[in-house]
């Protein structure tokens, strides 16, 4: 299964495109996609630790389950205001 | 709901007018804007960017909250996305409530949240080095 997750600012910058794709078995934890996400796209290492993930618009913790049906996204620390 | 994230110059009249309430003693205008120095660095401009979907629904949450906890007659939030000039505002946040301290609390609370909650980021675009998108690592408040 491959996941289409969305980037923003400096996580989109990393990689120089607004999404990324991660193949791998679902349902997956976030915690676990996390992980792939560093092996598949190591640009994003650096500002992982610092970003949470969104699952439908909302705040998701690491225990989360996701499928490709939802609509993910990692959250840099927001600076709007 | 009264929430609205845009390109253009934010109309701050409008909101006032919009919040304004005959039960309301109070009138409530917060405004933040581009600073033109930080430390050291001069700004040219900023450039903001948002998850929009998700943008509207947390500022939609802070909304219904906010009327939850606090005395509220209206509230209107405008975040601006783009380029916006030093002195020009990127956020505006207007309040009415029957008295001034449920005015107070609950703008000084809505700007404090959107600024830890709500997927909205600047690039700061200074003199004379490269454009750097801004994340605070550590909650700072007062930018």
């Amino acid at each position: 299964m491959t996941l289409k997750i969305k980037l923003f600012a400096a996580a989109a910058q990393a990689i120089n495109n607004d999404h990324v794709s991660v193949t791998c078995e679902t349902p997956v934890t976030i915690q676990a996609l996390k992980l792939l996400l560093v092996e598949q796209h190591p640009a994003l290492e650096s500002i992982l630790p610092y970003c949470r993930f969104a699952v439908n618009h909302e705040f998701m913790l690491d225990e989360h389950l996701v499928t490709a049906d939802h609509e993910l996204a990692l959250i840099p620390p927001v600076s709007g205001g | 709901m009264a929430v609205h994230i845009i390109h253009l110059e934010i109309d701050t009249q409008r909101m006032l007018a919009a919040v304004s309430r005959i039960s309301a003693g109070a009138q409530l205008l917060f405004i933040g804007t581009t600073r033109d120095i930080t430390g050291d660095r001069v700004t040219q401009w900023l450039d903001y960017e948002a998850y929009k979907p998700m943008a509207v629904s947390k500022l939609e949450q802070l909304e219904s909250t906010a009327y939850e906890r606090w005395d509220i007659c209206a509230i209107e939030i405008v975040h601006r996305l783009g380029k916006v000039l030093p002195g020009e505002a990127s956020v505006a946040i207007a309040v009415s409530s029957p008295h001034r301290e449920a005015a107070f609390t609950c703008g000084r609370w809505l700007i404090d949240t959107l600024k830890q909650d709500v997927p909205i980021w600047k690039q700061e675009h200074w003199l004379d080095e490269q454009p750097e998108w801004i994340h605070p690592t550590e909650k700072t408040l007062d930018e």
